[in-house]
């Protein structure tokens, strides 16, 4: 899929656990690894409102379009 | 989907009881006739009766003490038995608070091809036993006929269900 999802730099820069970012945002730690690994068919608005206000970042930071 | 789920609780309920009447008058049937129980009697011109439990009321009247007779006995109590238990499994699916999972499909599935398969079987047996009995085959068939084919639209919807729920799952 042509769009990587970069919460892991993301969360390296904001020194974060992903079990910490998973619970914040309300989402098991499962689903949370889908997004991750570009496993996810799709990012729901509201998901990533909160992963923006949680990692104090934009939209752009979070996804990237790498054309295959 | 609330209605449903409790209009679905209690047809499993009813469904169940049919089941279980079924099953249990096929016993009763089978231990009377086989063990001899004072429960059955013959009476004349070959018929037999088999008598509520314990009582002289009659419970079940034959027209005829033969293997064949019996054995479409048999096969009506145990088919239409097996019938209200798959539907009770039908509607146990739809009072599950997630709806489209591999066991409803397995449920639904399984009574699609039971009345697709089985009536058609059973019928074709009578056939060949041909008791004389006054039963109305071609309704019977075309009833099951009708009811499998809808079971298996319902299971087809189920199956875009779970495909559906399975990529729903993956919006996070």
């Amino acid at each position: 899929m042509p769009i990587v999802v970069n919460v892991d730099v993301m969360l390296a820069k904001r020194k974060m656990q992903s079990k910490e970012l998973a619970e914040r945002l309300g989402i098991t730690p499962a689903n949370l690894s889908i997004l991750k690994t570009g496993k996810a068919k799709g990012v729901r608005f509201d998901t990533l409102e909160a992963l923006c206000k949680i990692l104090d970042c934009q939209p752009g930071d979070l996804l990237e379009y790498v054309p295959e | 989907m609330k209605l449903v789920r409790l209009s679905s609780a209690i047809l499993f309920y009813v469904a169940r009881a049919l089941a279980l009447g079924y099953l249990a008058i096929l016993a009763y049937l089978l231990a009377s006739v086989a063990l001899r129980l004072p429960s059955f009697q013959l009476l004349d011109k070959k018929r037999f009766v088999i008598y509520y439990p314990f009582t002289q009321t009659r419970f079940l009247l034959g027209s005829q003490y033969t293997a064949a007779y019996l054995t479409e006995m048999v096969l009506v109590l145990g088919v239409y038995g097996a019938f209200f238990w798959l539907l009770g499994q039908v509607f146990h699916t739809f009072k599950q608070p997630k709806l489209f999972t591999q066991a409803g499909i397995g449920r639904l599935r399984a009574f699609c091809l039971f009345n697709l398969v089985v009536p058609g079987l059973m019928l074709g047996l009578m056939q060949l036993l041909a008791t004389g009995e006054d039963f109305p085959l071609g309704l019977v068939f075309m009833f099951h006929t009708v009811i499998g084919v809808f079971a298996f639209f319902i299971m087809s919807i189920f199956q875009q269900g779970v495909h559906l729920q399975n990529e729903q799952d993956l919006i996070i």
